[in-house]
């Protein structure tokens, strides 16, 4: 009788897997990368710990997700604050004593100063993700935030005031929803930004199970139950009125469809039609690429055109998204991070209407032990190709019990454009602070310090966040886009952007959320090279309107407000 | 041998005067034989034979009486002899199938065994005998009658049960295995071997709580039954009990460092439990033990390419591939691990290579189309998907992946079919699992006194899922204990007309 069970080893097999080192770093291992990053979190004054459940055990999925962080500029100074979502515990705390989301203010001097108004302060409990944007086009950057609750909407006042604003928009839910990620969209163009809510399980605290069922493992661990066996959250779309109000349009907008545990969101242009389109990261479900149909009503073309499953045809744990034209053929591309034992997922944006998984043959398949949350899209070195960053930490705290290679605590992974459509793992070569490990979960990219290259501020379960700030090679040149809408949403949303420079073409928009549960820079940033100047930036807004500016200086940060460049044809 | 009175009657009837005495004879040897005085026993029959030359039946006990003194090839003769003087002697034709199948002569045992069967079909031990030799030599469906035959001859017989158990198994009924082999355990109790095989059946059908119940048993039984301790560790694994399964195995390699089955599976729990760098080193011992050991090369080829170690990954699944040509899960894996590294064509061979080992291998067939496509190559591609659909038409990846190649070529209809009946079946595959969880949780709830909240929790299984028997069933108990009567009948008969088989104490598991 043979026991060996070849069946369940092939069954292991059949595990998303990866790449070997030597295969990945065709570069030398000793070179200098010309670039680094400093982790300067707590010299900045990020003080404030993330709260977020059970730090040895916890009973529920709703322990385990974390929280998302924003660049907000809030104070409309030109420098990137930061809002860092909080959110709590199964036991709560004492009247008083509950923790609070954070909105710090940057001095400008690379230092931060809590300056939470009253209306955030008042609020406490199971903080998600957070999205920037000025709905009520004030000129003043608003802040949505989710919840497993209720979701609130924070008006920016002025003067460093918020007011809670949600009751008032009609964006009160009738009940507890697990709100993540969100997006302000300006899906019908009507120059109001539009919301867009992802909500990942439909959970009853009172009826769900927990570990001590024994229902649900992880390598032989009784951890916390889900997705799997719990009703997925629905997503939600609520167009704004324009007079301050939102409707929900989900189901005639063609966003409500079955329970699909989403969690990342982003808007993109992915047919470059010049209607914002929305990607979802749904765990353990396909994700979802709505497209925008440019009558009020989106369809979601992910499974069609093939970015909705990993590369053999299996849905994978969705978790964040990153966008951008990594290989600059002129079409936004996705990355997405997932579950540890498979690979994060790399689509090239065909430009037909297909994405071409690119995982494997891009050479980022080569890493299967991280978990991955928060991720992005960021220029290095400057040289004008796009790089990833992802951010990891395992979802359950119990895997400290496994004693496997990859803990709790996880190390960040960095992959290196080579330019060629292959990226090259350079993790080990920065060394720490991206190898420190940390429970990472919620990741913004954004250039805090206006240096002209992009830092990412990082959320971590039960501890500060860390502020990676990035050290760009020097001689390599840069441009920061500060775009204003005026027939458009103020916070141009949308808006597509080109850069020309002799023959080179880079493409980039303005976005609303992004990575894990979190918001992005709402500049547009632009590693040049070596070119001190760019011949032409071209901006197709979301009203259509279609502006140039020519023979651009680099290494400026350079605000472009709609109506004031050349006309340069109209958009779709 | 209820046959052998019938026997003397028929054959000892005439000349009266020497068939008496012949008959005596015989009738005094088998008391003989029976006490054990052997020598005794054969010199009466001798004397029987030579009074009655062409009776079959001296001979017939001649030959049990050698056998009884271990004279193998002497009991043969004998029942040739016995055949020869009546060809139709269904219980000579069993015995001399007996000893020969002792003596190695398995084709022609069987050749005895069913001329046996044609000619007393009543007759139990033929039909045992020829169905446990068929077993043996994994002729499942050839014995599969036999062994039902004999069951029903003889109800009782645990080790015929025992047998047609595990046949029912090895012929994809795994549900009406476990019951035989319940029937086996419940006629013979101390029966070690019918409750590993239970156990190994219970873990097939995904009742792990009953498969380490049925093994600790078989261990417990008979600790020396080494089968019995892998399997349990192995069920263990499975049930998420990494602890005791690695705790299990490691006692079992400790005792028996020889025993490369139990290093497999030691290194198998230690991947479940995703201690891969101990995984790893049972490996890498393994192969220095085993050099010449496929399944030790590819277990380290699966424990490597987990470890992110692709290169080496690459060589122990090479090793496999070398060692055993008709392995296909090697080359199949290689190619895994070449398309992961960004090696397409490498990998497209690869998985040719599985194929041609195994050219029904649906998921090689799959990854060929998948790794074509990514090159390009859409009319190969849509042929291996094909391919993979034809072999195994439930593959939800591999309609989806058809479906988007089609869409890319134009063929929007086709494509559109394909996509529905891949969102059909992925829809079925969660809510399967989906109804799995709501059915266990119904369980615990059960037993835990909420009996509402159970019947809720079965009820989402049933509508998840309405095909499950298990689901109608648990929530039949459940409806019971709360005294609806009539749905609870209803759920009941389905649960039973989805599995005749399952008895509500399959449904407990």
């Amino acid at each position: 009788m043979s026991l060996r069970r070849p069946a369940a080893l092939i069954a292991l097999a059949a595990a998303p897997p990866a790449l070997v080192a030597t295969l990945a770093a065709p570069g030398d291992p000793k070179a200098p990368l010309g670039f680094a990053f400093q982790e300067v979190g707590a010299e900045a004054g990020l003080q404030a710990v993330t709260v977020f459940g059970g730090r040895q055990k916890n009973k529920y999925l709703l322990e385990t997700t974390g929280t998302g962080v924003a660049w907000i500029d809030y104070d409309g100074d030109g420098w990137l604050d930061v809002f860092l979502v909080n959110g709590t515990t199964l036991d709560g705390f004492p009247k008083g004593q509950e923790p609070r989301s954070h909105l710090y203010r940057n001095r400008g001097d690379g230092t931060f100063e809590d300056k939470t108004p009253p209306a955030i302060r008042e609020q406490s409990g199971w903080g998600q993700g957070a999205c920037v944007g000025d709905y009520d086009n004030d000129g003043r950057d608003d802040l949505y935030v989710t919840y497993y609750g209720q979701n609130r909407l924070y008006r920016n006042l002025g003067g460093g005031g918020f007011e809670d604003a949600t009751s008032r928009a009609g964006l009160t839910s009738a009940r507890t929803r697990w709100g993540t990620g969100c997006a302000f969209v300006d899906y019908d163009r009507d120059g109001g930004l539009d919301l867009f809510a992802a909500n990942y399980i439909d959970l009853d605290l009172a009826t769900a199970p927990v570990p001590d069922s024994g229902l649900c493992r992880y390598k032989g661990v009784m951890v916390a139950c889900g997705p799997p066996g719990l009703p997925g959250g629905k997503n939600v779309l609520y167009r704004n009125l324009g007079d301050g109000r939102f409707e929900d349009v989900s189901s005639r907008a063609g966003i409500l469809t079955a329970g699909t545990y989403g969690l990342g969101v982003s808007t993109l242009d992915f047919d470059d039609d010049g209607w914002t389109d929305l990607y979802v990261a749904n765990d353990s479900n396909p994700s979802a690429l709505y497209l925008n149909r440019k009558n009020g009503t989106f369809e979601d073309v992910a499974v069609l055109a093939g970015c909705a499953f990993s590369q053999d045809g299996k849905p994978q744990a969705g978790m964040g998204i990153a966008i951008g034209d990594y290989d600059r053929s002129g079409t936004l591309d996705l990355f997405k991070t997932n579950f540890s034992g498979d690979t994060s997922t790399l689509y090239s944006n065909s430009g037909d209407g297909f994405c071409d998984d690119r995982t494997f043959a891009g050479g980022v398949g080569i890493n299967t032990r991280w978990l991955g949350w928060g991720t992005g899209f960021l220029d290095l070195e400057n040289d004008g190709w796009l790089d990833l960053f992802l951010v990891n930490g395992h979802v359950y705290p119990e895997v400290e019990q496994l004693a496997t290679e990859a803990g709790y605590e996880q190390r960040k992974v960095v992959y290196r454009n080579g330019r060629d459509g292959r990226f090259e793992d350079v993790t080990e070569r920065l060394g720490a602070p991206v190898t420190t490990p940390r429970a990472g979960r919620g990741a913004a990219f954004g250039d805090y310090d206006n240096d002209g290259d992009v830092d990412v501020i990082v959320s971590n379960v039960h501890d500060r966040p860390d502020l990676f700030r990035l050290d760009a090679g020097r001689g390599s040149h840069w441009l920061l886009l500060k775009l204003v809408g005026t027939r458009s949403n103020r916070s141009a949303i949308g808006a597509r952007v080109r850069a020309f420079r002799g023959d080179t073409v880079q493409v980039e928009e303005v976005r609303g959320g992004g990575s894990y549960i979190s918001q992005n820079d709402l500049r547009v940033h632009f590693g040049l090279g070596d070119s001190p100047r760019v011949d032409r930036i071209e901006v197709r807004w979301p009203s259509g309107l279609v502006e140039a500016w020519t023979d651009v200086q680099a290494d400026r940060i350079l605000p472009l407000t709609e109506g004031t460049g050349a006309p340069a044809g109209k958009g779709p | 041998m209820t046959s052998m009175a019938l026997g003397l009657v028929l054959y000892l009837a005439a000349p009266a005067q020497a068939a008496t005495g012949a008959r005596a004879l015989v009738s005094e040897a088998r008391r003989l034989l029976e006490a054990g005085r052997l020598d005794e026993a054969r010199q009466r029959l001798e004397r029987a034979a030579e009074l009655e030359p062409r009776s079959p039946l001296p001979q017939l006990w001649l030959g049990r009486v050698h056998e009884a003194r271990g004279v193998l090839p002497a009991a043969a003769a004998a029942y040739e002899r016995a055949l020869a003087n009546d060809p139709e002697l269904a219980e000579a034709h069993d015995r001399l199938g007996f000893v020969l199948g002792q003596l190695g002569q398995t084709a022609d045992a069987v050749g005895h065994y069913r001329r046996a069967v044609e000619l007393e079909p009543e007759l139990f031990d033929a039909q045992y005998h020829l169905g446990a030799t068929l077993w043996w030599t994994r002729d499942f469906a050839g014995a599969r009658p036999a062994l039902e035959a004999a069951v029903r001859l003889k109800p009782a017989h645990a080790e015929a049960r025992y047998y047609l158990g595990v046949t029912l198994r090895e012929l994809g009924e795994p549900v009406a295995a476990a019951d035989e082999l319940r029937r086996a355990v419940a006629a013979a109790p101390g029966l070690a071997l019918a409750h590993l095989q239970l156990g190994v059946t219970l873990q097939q059908l995904g009742d792990l709580d009953g498969a380490v119940a049925s093994l600790r048993r078989a261990v417990a039984l008979e600790a020396a039954l080494v089968d019995a301790r892998n399997a349990l560790g192995l069920a263990l694994s499975l049930a998420g009990r990494s602890d005791e399964a690695i705790a299990t195995l490691r006692e079992l390699v400790a005792q028996q460092p020889g025993n490369a089955t139990a290093r497999q599976n030691l290194g198998s729990a230690l991947m479940h439990a995703g201690k891969l760098e101990e995984a790893e080193a049972v490996y890498q011992d393994l192969v220095k033990r085993s050099p010449d050991s496929a399944p030790a090369f590819y277990n380290l080829g699966l424990v490597l390419k987990q470890r992110d170690d692709f290169a080496g990954a690459e060589s122990a699944l090479r090793r496999a591939a070398l060692l055993d040509p008709k392995l296909p899960d090697a080359p199949y894996t290689l190619g895994v691990v070449l398309w992961q590294t960004g090696r397409p064509g490498e990998a497209a061979a690869a998985f040719r290579d599985a194929i041609a080992r195994q050219p029904r291998y649906a998921d090689a067939h799959f990854m060929l189309g998948t790794v074509l496509q990514q090159q390009g190559d859409a009319a190969e591609a849509l042929a291996a998907f094909r391919k993979a659909v034809e072999i195994a038409p439930d593959s939800a990846e591999a309609r989806l992946n058809m479906a988007q190649l089609l869409r890319r070529r134009g063929e929007g209809e086709a494509a559109s079919a394909e996509l529905r009946e891949a969102e059909r079946l992925r829809q079925l595959k969660a809510d399967r699992q989906a109804a799995a969880f709501a059915i266990d949780l119904g369980k615990r709830r059960l037993a835990a006194g909420d009996v509402a909240g159970a019947t809720q929790s079965f009820r989402e299984a049933v509508r998840l899922h309405p095909e499950d028997p298990q689901a109608h069933l648990q929530l039949a108990r459940a409806l019971d204990a709360q005294g609806e009567k009539a749905e609870a009948r209803r759920h009941r008969d389905e649960a039973h007309r989805l599995a005749p088989h399952m008895t509500l104490a399959q449904a407990g598991r």
